[in-house]
């Protein structure tokens, strides 16, 4: 659950929008941005700007005139008819950037209509839509524009349709692709429920969710038609009565611009291509950063280390004589995330021991840190997940201090790990007996194939899945069966301590209630160590020996699982209890929890709790309790303390 | 209060079957899917019935059936005197009005890029029954309904601001704007967090008991319904084996599945000792429904005639039907085989 979901709490928003900000702070993005506005510049005060008019007639043309290089009259020389190249240049941005403009409008309005019915409309319609899509995407496009141009005649506006009307199939993929993904969403099915017609969906729902994408879209497909018109009149079917880049190129080579060693006239058009089509790709980059932050992934391209620990830690001292030293004990453990405004600590100073054959309920709601404080003691966050203090001792080693290699060898063979979402972690195209062998031999290579798979099959029997179905591939497994896999997988080097985290969720009662008592049985006959990630205090009830409750990143109270839910000393525990329904005592009235869980950016400064806690008081605003002993367990409350003098 | 809102007569839904190339070489007939095998039901109003079942049961099928999102392949869904699955066109516009459903999962029903007043008032204007003033008043009375209050606070922020309780309430407002005579919350809470659900169901209930709207609830959890519900329908394989009154069926279920089921379900209290009857095996596929009875290849007390008589409804108490041949033989209670 929670790893997920405080992601998703740094990032709100993961639908397609444009982010101003996000695009604001992409440098590349602001430079292809003022590359294209000093072009469009130049295109719309080019008489003004222009030293000279280059439509206008040359008189009095001398030899000398001809290629003449650059100098103070001619900044950028003269050309083959003895005009100037600036001047050229500065009116030539006006019809490149009208070309591009123009057809990439056509190109577009075509594009999102075709993409936008072919993804609504999901009949024989919308599929033939397709098909003549895939068709127009495969021909080659310049050499069909050549012909059509040959054919039809090279003037600017027949240039603008016949780009226009080939540019538009990436404009129809992309948007058929976000609108097959809208309209199956749950608001839009919602606003069907309640009668909306077609016109409506797209109107509102849809629509909105294309545009930012189309935007983004458009930009590169400008500087493609921007390419596409240079091309053309490069290859002498530009208008002829116009100058562009293109035009000022083809000229300048069938006019022995070469033989003349006049590089400035060929170079000049050529950089002014660079340059436009450059600052639109980056422009293009950047708006589709900005629309999709996923792509991203800034996370990800630092990975850095899941440390940032100073120095040791001392282990803690032993436990008294005659009890038995536990084999997991976590230590003020405190994990931070990255995140756009700074590190956000999900984790703040958690501690707790794990008995072997014990049971272990860590609950709590979303984003209180309890998928992430186990994730963090199995050494396996995500990017930008990090250990920055506390301790997690297995059996007398510090986990948050060992290397990759030593990690490696203790995880599963250890210590491992029931994931939530057994599809997600079983590889779909290798049997599942192969997976549990793998692992095996992964971590005792002396074991033969044959051995490994003799295992294997054990463990499938052992977790309720006949071992003849280890030839078999997950998608052939039902959710139940998976789980049981996922936990046959897990027992396989015979770990002292397992983590599930959520393994019943999404299952049905009846799958919940084999797959508990299997772990359970687990617990019983391998004597392991059990840790139980979940947010039902009924499941706790049912198989926990001792359980932690977490808020906020912080355990508000421990205890073991009959005193906690008989005297429950947090007032979070207390309320937690009462809006738990008990199908038992169906009368009983149930009370939710006024407000909502704190997010990780905005815990409250004192107790996590305070704000929706009916007994707060000054110093919990103000302080950070700490734990408290208290009906023979712990809680993090100031009502526990004794010097407050309150009831 | 209980006039009869909502009546569902000997409901079938059956969807055409998937044909394997294999079917189609050995020319096996195609295999319909009957979700939902002939089920009945009444709602007045005010009530709160709970349609309970693990998945593959049918019982989100019966949601979209009374809603009319899908036609019945037989039988009838009565609402106020008219029928759901003959209507079309207008008809089922006016029907979308007096019907809204509330959907499982508050992150997604939501458009992220409307605002809340937009939102809630989307479905008045789609109905075009108010503008202007009265829209404004009539948004800003669903939002209060709903427990969005004051409504300043909520009218412009976006989903993305709001916690999963509140886009919940939010779902729960646009519901109410059109002053529905009947909801179906469709796993109303289970995306939601804990403490948050007991609120959610609470405004649901007092829905139903101030307004005297009928609420079909539909969850996989006997425990989130225990306290609200009126009535109980136990779904298995899209045949209702269990019916009654919610304080009966909980303290005394009479069918095997039904009791299995409640022994399954977690109870917040660790000193309390049951034991469970763990099924066997998964809901079998509907498109391979079992002979006669079909609960009899997981049932824990399945005899000789299981396998080939299909058992019907019959009353085990007032207003409480079971549909299983131990109680058709007369047997008092289903309890002495079990233990």
């Amino acid at each position: 659950m929670s790893v997920i979901e405080a992601t998703a709490q740094i990032s709100t928003a993961t639908e397609p929008r444009l982010r101003w900000r996000s695009f604001l702070s992409h440098r590349s993005g602001l430079i292809g941005a003022s590359m294209l506005i000093v072009a469009i510049l130049a295109a719309v005060f080019a008489p003004w700007i222009a030293p000279y008019d280059p439509y206008a007639p040359v008189v009095g043309l001398t030899p000398d005139d001809i290629f003449q290089a650059p100098s103070p009259q001619h900044l950028l020389g003269t050309d083959d008819g003895g005009k100037d190249v600036l001047s050229s240049l500065i009116y030539g941005a006006r019809v490149s950037l009208l070309v591009g403009f123009t057809a990439a409008a056509i190109a577009i309005l075509i594009g999102a209509l075709i993409g936008l019915v072919a993804g609504y409309q999901r009949g024989w319609f919308g599929s033939l839509l397709m098909r003549i899509t895939d068709i127009f995407l495969v021909i080659p496009d310049l050499a069909l524009m050549i012909v059509l141009v040959a054919i039809l005649g090279p003037s600017l506006r027949t240039i603008i349709i016949v780009i226009g009307i080939l540019g538009w199939t990436g404009t129809a993929r992309l948007v058929r692709a976000q609108t097959l993904s809208v309209r199956e969403r749950k608001y839009v099915m919602r606003a069907k429920a309640v009668g909306a017609g077609d016109m409506h969906v797209l109107r509102k729902h849809i629509l909105p969710a294309v545009l930012p994408l189309m935007l983004a879209n458009m930009v590169l497909v400008v500087s493609l038609a921007i390419l596409d018109e240079s091309s053309l009149a490069f290859l002498g079917l530009g208008d002829p009565t116009v100058i562009s880049w293109g035009q000022m190129l083809n000229f300048a080579f069938d006019r022995g611009a070469i033989s003349a060693g006049a590089w400035w006239a060929l170079l000049s058009p050529g950089f002014a291509i660079v340059w436009v089509v450059l600052g639109t790709t980056l422009l293009g980059t950047a708006l589709e950063d900005a629309v999709n932050p996923r792509l991203k992934r800034h996370h990800l391209e630092s990975p850095g280390s899941d440390v940032a620990r100073v120095g040791t830690v001392a282990p803690p001292p032993p436990v008294a004589a005659g009890l038995e030293e536990p084999i997991l004990r976590v230590r003020d453990l405190a994990i931070e995330f990255d995140s756009d405004g700074g590190p956000l600590r999900a984790v703040d100073g958690v501690s707790f021991d794990l008995r072997r054959g014990e049971t272990l309920g860590l609950v709590g709601e979303s984003g209180c840190g309890k998928t992430t404080t186990v994730l963090g003691i199995m050494r396996l966050l995500p990017p930008g997940g990090r250990i920055v203090e506390g301790s997690v001792w297995f059996d007398g080693d510090d986990l948050v201090g060992l290397d990759g290699p030593t990690l490696r060898s203790f995880r599963w063979t250890r210590l491992s790990l029931v994931f939530q979402g057994a599809m997600n972690a079983l590889n779909p195209v290798r049997s599942v007996g192969d997976q549990i062998s793998e692992a095996i031999r992964l971590h005792a290579p002396s074991t033969s194939k044959q051995q490994a798979a003799r295992r294997a099959g054990e463990l499938l029997d052992r977790v309720g899945i006949p071992a003849r179905r280890a030839r078999e591939y997950p998608h052939t497994y039902s959710g139940g069966m998976r789980q049981r896999a996922m936990i046959a997988l897990a027992l396989a080097c015979d770990p002292d301590v397992i983590v599930a985290d959520e393994p019943t969720t999404a299952l049905d009662v009846m799958i919940q209630a084999q797959i508990l008592e299997l772990l359970g049985g687990i617990a019983r006959d391998f004597g392991m160590g059990i840790i139980l990630v979940t947010h039902d205090l009924g499941v706790v009830a049912q198989v926990c020996d001792r359980v932690v409750v977490m808020y906020g990143g912080v355990v508000a109270e421990e205890n073991d699982a009959a005193t906690l839910y008989r005297e429950p000393q947090h007032p979070y525990t207390q309320q937690l209890l009462q809006s738990f329904p008990d199908v038992a005592h169906p009368d009983r009235p149930l009370r939710g929890i006024p407000g909502s869980p704190p997010r990780l950016g905005a815990m409250p400064p004192g107790c996590r709790f305070a704000p929706r806690c009916p007994h707060a008081f000054d110093r919990c605003n103000a302080e950070r309790p700490p734990e408290y002993e208290a009906a023979g367990g712990r809680a993090s409350c100031f009502l526990l303390d004794p010097t407050e003098a309150r009831p | 209060m209980n006039a009869k809102l909502l009546s569902v007569e000997s409901l079938v839904k059956e969807f055409p079957g998937q044909r394997s190339f294999a079917d189609w070489v050995a020319r096996r007939p195609v295999r319909p899917v009957r979700a939902v095998d002939d089920i009945s039901f009444e709602l007045g109003s005010g009530e709160v019935v709970a349609l309970v079942g693990e998945s593959g049961c049918g019982k989100t099928t019966t949601g979209n059936l009374l809603m009319g999102l899908l036609k019945p392949s037989r039988g009838r869904v009565v609402l106020d005197g008219e029928e759901v699955g003959a209507m079309s066109g207008r008809d089922l516009l006016r029907l979308r009005r007096r019907v809204q459903m509330v959907f499982q999962d508050p992150y997604e029903s939501l458009n992220p890029r409307m605002r809340v007043g937009d939102i809630v008032a989307e479905p008045l204007r789609v109905h075009k029954v108010a503008k202007g003033a009265e829209l404004r008043s009539r948004v800003e009375a669903a939002l209060v309904s709903a427990g969005l209050a004051p409504v300043e606070a909520y009218l412009r922020r976006y989903p993305f601001e709001l916690s999963g309780g509140q886009r919940q309430r939010v779902v729960i407002a646009a519901g109410l704007a059109l002053e529905p005579t009947l909801l179906i919350a469709d796993e109303p809470v289970s995306m939601l967090d804990v403490s948050i659900r007991a609120d959610i169901l609470n405004l649901l209930a007092g829905l139903a008991r101030d307004r005297g709207i009928g609420v079909v609830m539909i969850t996989h959890d006997l425990s989130t319904v225990a306290a609200y519900a009126d009535r109980i329908a136990v779904m298995y394989l899209g045949r209702i084996v269990e019916y009654g009154p919610t304080r009966d069926v909980l303290a005394n279920p009479r069918h095997p599945y039904a009791q299995a089921l409640l022994s399954v379900v977690p109870i917040p209290d660790p000193s309390v000792r049951r034991r469970p009857v763990i099924l066997g095996g998964e809901t079998p596929d509907p498109s391979r429904i079992p002979s006669g009875c079909r609960f009899h290849p997981r049932c824990p007390v399945a005899f000789d005639r299981c396998p080939t008589v299909d058992p019907a409804l019959v009353n085990v108490g007032p207003g409480h039907e079971a549909a299983c041949l131990l109680l058709e033989e007369g047997m008092t209670s289903a309890d002495p085989v079990l233990s």
